[in-house]
């Protein structure tokens, strides 16, 4: 038995080692592989000569999306739509059931991507196409490894996390000191004296909304609570950010960060508050990345894909969308510091697909406070 | 005349009828009646039909009236309707009255600066609502508005004395462009007004105004009251200053309440055409009043006997007239329009306090914008080409319509007004799904230009129609009958006579077909690529940033253009007029 045993150990062992050995060897013949892959699909993807990707809406991110991968790869064009998730989701889904196959790449919001176009099968897996060895690797990314909204890890990577900015007040009104928690909003001193970027539609209101719906510390309790405020619901992001900063409404509830900046670099006394006691969450808004199926130009969607994970991609993807990168060699300066996440620090995942199953909880009880 | 050529004579206009019959000309324009069935009908009935669709993305499809059920069991829906109506009506109502006084105005007196009091109005009609609406809370917000502070400065009043966000505001930024609107719906039968009438009432001692009310009104009923419809439809389905102003207000209108079906991810189509169902009721009750208050009445100002277009002398009341126009025109128009490019110039809009508030930047910006030229020149293709086979098409149908007899005339008339009964971006849903489900000659036409050319000519069919049905009515068959008579064949007595006669009408509908193809984003929203992107929806692209300065920029753009082509219009106008002298 003794025997036997012995026996069976150094078999082990040497199988062991033998697959170490094999193991080892195997990887030393994927670097080249990997590499060979990678020009073979960069040689196709110049005969294909285009990537189409249906993207974010808005001028700075269509040129940092379309620019910088041209100059990066001479010979491949870009061919670029954007819009929201409303205008493009259907209009994906109406194309692939007319039989017209014509994007390559989407880029938006894990919303669209999860609940409209996965669904619909209009998604290829991503695993397939990561090759290039810069765009998933482990120590650039914030978790150390890509993120991805759906469970199985294979649909929608999440390709920004910034956090959410929760509160901007009028700093002549309300001291920021003021303003610690949510709970605190529900002083009634403040009574008529919020803005909220309204939940009952996509944006940061919603996000938002959804925060404080899954909170365990607050919950749908305080969310009606809160509607006894007389909040006022504001769908224009510049209207509610100058409202804070003329005075008009002290307390911004989730106001567009962008918008909160622009009215700060314009002189007004606006103070923006990122994180209250109860926790933050981390958005990704338009840039979670999904491979479309069926695509017209694989090599060249390839291409886009992994140039995009790269640092010059989300560089300019960051700064082209003002969001934070989950890279982390990609750099914030473009972005004021509340919206840059903390390395230790844990937030509530807005876009995991969890999350968004639950969203409509959420934005049912804001209709319900605000009518509609 | 000899019996054989009477007989012949006859046969070719149909029998002793005044209507024409059956002849090649009329299956050409039956056959252009059955196209614009099958482009309206078809997938607005597709629309009708995937209202009905519930199941989500990626399901098979399943039917039911869940979506209908849903739409109208929401609670907020009959307040949505209240106040629509309350707004349609406030705005109806005054922009009415100002539109019949500014198109007697410039088409009947003898007001000095006519033609610079036309023109400003039609700046109104195609100004960019949403810097123009940012342009009035700047100006008119209780708490930052420069107006409120100016006059509690001025006058010690303890609080502002406008309110934007309000009913009453809500109306005040519609004013400039639905009066505007209304004004070039009424002025082309205005200027096609036989003088001969008022002049008649002037010798038998009427006054100015009793001219106005008891002559011009009553004669123009049939342009007034299409224009009155088509202006009530389109108060109804305003959404864009409602969603900026009514919202902080608590004010909640039907086409806020379909914007957010839209918007919800994924959309709720099924709802949102439900909903529209509400439009195309109120546009069937609303045909219905017109044919009724219409029938059996005689409206033709144009006869055989020739007409006189020369204006009225109103004495010294011209200066009166002049003043209020002058008033309207500089506190409507020339406020907003100065307030706006004075925007495309500011650092950030409105802010006058910051180190630098002055820049060119954003110019320079969209100049430099890499898709700017391709889509200057989408834009111009798209407004050319939809207004030129529009005017075309709108002109065929309304004759159809008035001059002759054919059976399903008033099917083809109530089909016209259909796509206004739905807001613009369940159009260009519509036509996407049409388009793509369809062969593949059919569907060729997706992501070129020339989809987006056929969708504003269906978007702006009602009023192009419209306008030309009221047009055509003022001219008397006699005319064309008498060229008929004389020998000429149909299509010369058509282009010859009544085209001529239609052409300031004509120019009128082209230039704002013209318009609402250069301004217009929801109609072409899914039918364009990034190979057919317009100069609208460029601004789109900036104003989904937040960045009013560029969209501004571009919005000033597009008036100069728009401008340009305005001038041209007028020019074509001028010359007739030459020629007619």
């Amino acid at each position: 038995m003794q025997r036997f045993r012995r026996k069976w150990f150094l078999s082990s062992v040497t199988c062991g080692l033998l697959s170490l050995v094999l193991a080892h060897l195997a990887s030393g013949q994927t670097k080249p592989s990997s590499q060979e892959q990678w020009e073979k699909t960069l040689a196709e993807a110049r005969k294909e000569g285009k990537v189409v990707v249906y993207g974010p809406p808005g001028a700075t991110v269509r040129e940092a999306l379309t620019q910088g991968f041209e100059k990066a790869f001479p010979g491949i064009s870009v061919g670029f739509l954007g819009g929201s998730g409303a205008a493009i989701g259907p209009r994906v889904v109406t194309e692939r059931r007319g039989g017209q196959y014509l994007v390559d790449v989407f880029v938006g919001s894990s919303v669209m991507l999860m609940n409209t176009l996965r669904p619909e099968k209009a998604l290829d897996p991503l695993d397939r196409v990561l090759i290039f060895p810069e765009a998933q690797d482990p120590k650039a990314w914030r978790t150390k490894r890509l993120e991805f909204s759906d469970k199985e890890r294979r649909w929608v990577v999440m390709m920004t996390g910034y956090v959410h900015l929760e509160v901007a007040v009028n700093s002549n009104l309300v001291r920021p000191d003021d303003i610690r928690a949510f709970k605190d909003l529900l002083d009634p001193k403040w009574k008529g004296k919020i803005a909220l970027t309204d939940p009952r539609i996509i944006g940061p209101g919603q996000v938002g909304f959804t925060f404080l719906y899954h909170s365990k510390k607050l919950g749908p309790d305080y969310i009606r609570a809160l509607g006894k405020q007389e909040i006022t619901p504001l769908r224009d992001h510049r209207l509610l950010a100058e409202g804070v900063g003329r005075g008009k409404y002290p307390i911004g509830l989730f106001p567009q960060p962008t918008q909160i900046q622009q009215v700060i670099s314009a002189g007004l006394p606006v103070h923006p508050i990122g994180k209250l006691a109860e926790g933050s969450a981390l958005a990704t808004g338009f840039g979670s990345l999904g491979l479309a199926n069926r695509a017209p130009h694989p090599n060249a969607a390839t291409v886009y894909i992994n140039w995009l994970l790269t640092k010059d991609g989300q560089t300019l993807l960051a700064r082209g969308l003002a969001y934070a990168s989950r890279r982390l060699d990609v750099p914030t300066d473009h972005l004021p510091s509340f919206m840059v996440p903390e390395a230790n620090e844990s937030y509530f995942e807005m876009d995991h697909e969890e999350t968004l199953k639950r969203r409509d909880a959420a934005v049912a009880l804001a209709r319900e406070i605000f009518g509609g | 005349m000899e019996l054989s050529k009477v007989v012949s004579l006859t046969k070719r206009m149909g029998g002793f009828e005044t209507r024409p019959y059956l002849s090649w000309p009329w299956i050409f324009s039956l056959s252009v009646v059955g196209l614009s069935a099958l482009v309206l009908a078809y997938p607005l009935a597709i629309l009708f039909i995937r209202s009905f669709a519930i199941n989500p993305p990626g399901e098979p499809t399943a039917w039911g009236l869940e979506g209908w059920i849903a739409a109208y069991n929401d609670r907020a829906v009959p307040i949505a309707i209240g106040n629509t109506l309350l707004l349609a009506v406030l705005r109806i109502t005054i922009t009415t009255a100002l539109a019949i006084f500014f198109a007697w105005v410039v088409t009947r007196t003898d007001t000095p600066l006519k033609g610079v009091i036309e023109m400003s109005l039609w700046l109104g009609f195609f100004l960019p609502l949403l810097p123009m609406t940012m342009g009035w809370i700047l100006l008119l917000d209780p708490q930052y508005g420069l107006i409120n502070q100016f006059l509690m400065k001025t006058f010690r009043l303890s609080s502002a004395p406008f309110d934007i966000f309000s009913y009453w505001g809500i109306v005040w930024s519609h004013l400039a462009f639905s009066t505007s609107v209304r004004f070039l719906l009424m002025t082309p039968a205005f200027k096609s007004m036989d003088a001969a009438l008022e002049e008649a009432a002037r010798v038998s001692g009427s006054s100015n105004a009793g001219v106005l009310l008891r002559i011009t009104v009553p004669v123009l009923a049939p342009a007034l009251l299409a224009s009155t419809v088509l202006g009530f439809i389109k108060s109804l389905e305003s959404f864009e200053i409602e969603l900026v102003l009514g919202i902080p207000a608590g004010i909640y209108v039907l086409p806020t309440k379909i914007y957010d079906l839209i918007h919800w991810e994924p959309p709720l189509y099924n709802r949102a055409t439900a909903l529209s169902g509400i439009f195309l009721l109120a546009i069937f009750a609303l045909i219905w009043l017109q044919y009724a208050l219409l029938h059996g009445r005689q409206y033709t100002t144009i006869t055989g006997r020739g007409y006189v277009v020369r204006p009225l002398s109103i004495g010294r009341w011209r200066w009166a007239t002049f003043g209020v126009s002058l008033l309207f025109i500089f506190v409507m128009i020339l406020l907003p329009l100065v307030t706006l490019l004075m925007g495309t110039f500011m650092e950030f809009f409105g802010h006058f306090d910051m180190a630098k508030p002055w820049t060119t930047r954003h110019w320079m910006q969209a100049f430099s914008d890499s898709v700017f030229l391709r889509s200057l020149m989408n834009t111009l293709i798209l407004g050319i080409g939809a207004s030129i086979v529009g005017a075309i098409l709108y002109v065929l149908l309304s004759y159809y319509i008035v001059r002759t007899r054919f059976a399903g005339r008033k099917t083809v008339d109530i089909l016209s007004w259909l796509p206004w009964g739905l807001p613009g971006i369940l159009i260009s849903l519509a036509l996407l799904w049409a388009t793509l489900g369809s062969g593949g000659l059919v569907k060729v036409l997706y992501g070129t230009i020339y989809l987006l050319v056929a969708a504003i000519i269906i978007k702006e069919m009602p009023l192009g129609t419209q306008i030309l049905k009221a047009g055509i009515m003022q001219v008397s068959n006699e005319l064309e009958e008498a060229s008929m008579v004389s020998g000429a064949p149909w299509p010369r007595g058509f282009c010859r006579i009544l085209l001529p006669l239609l052409r300031p009408t004509l120019i009128a509908v082209a230039l704002i077909v013209f318009i609402s193809a250069v301004r217009d984003i929801p109609t072409v929203i899914f039918l364009s690529t990034y190979q057919s992107r317009t100069l609208s929806l460029l601004m789109l692209d900036y104003i989904a940033e937040a960045n009013m300065e560029r969209a501004a920029v571009l919005g000033v753009f597009i008036v100069g253009l728009i401008f340009a082509f305005l001038l041209i219009g007028r020019l074509l106008g001028m010359k007739r007029v030459a020629v007619e002298s």
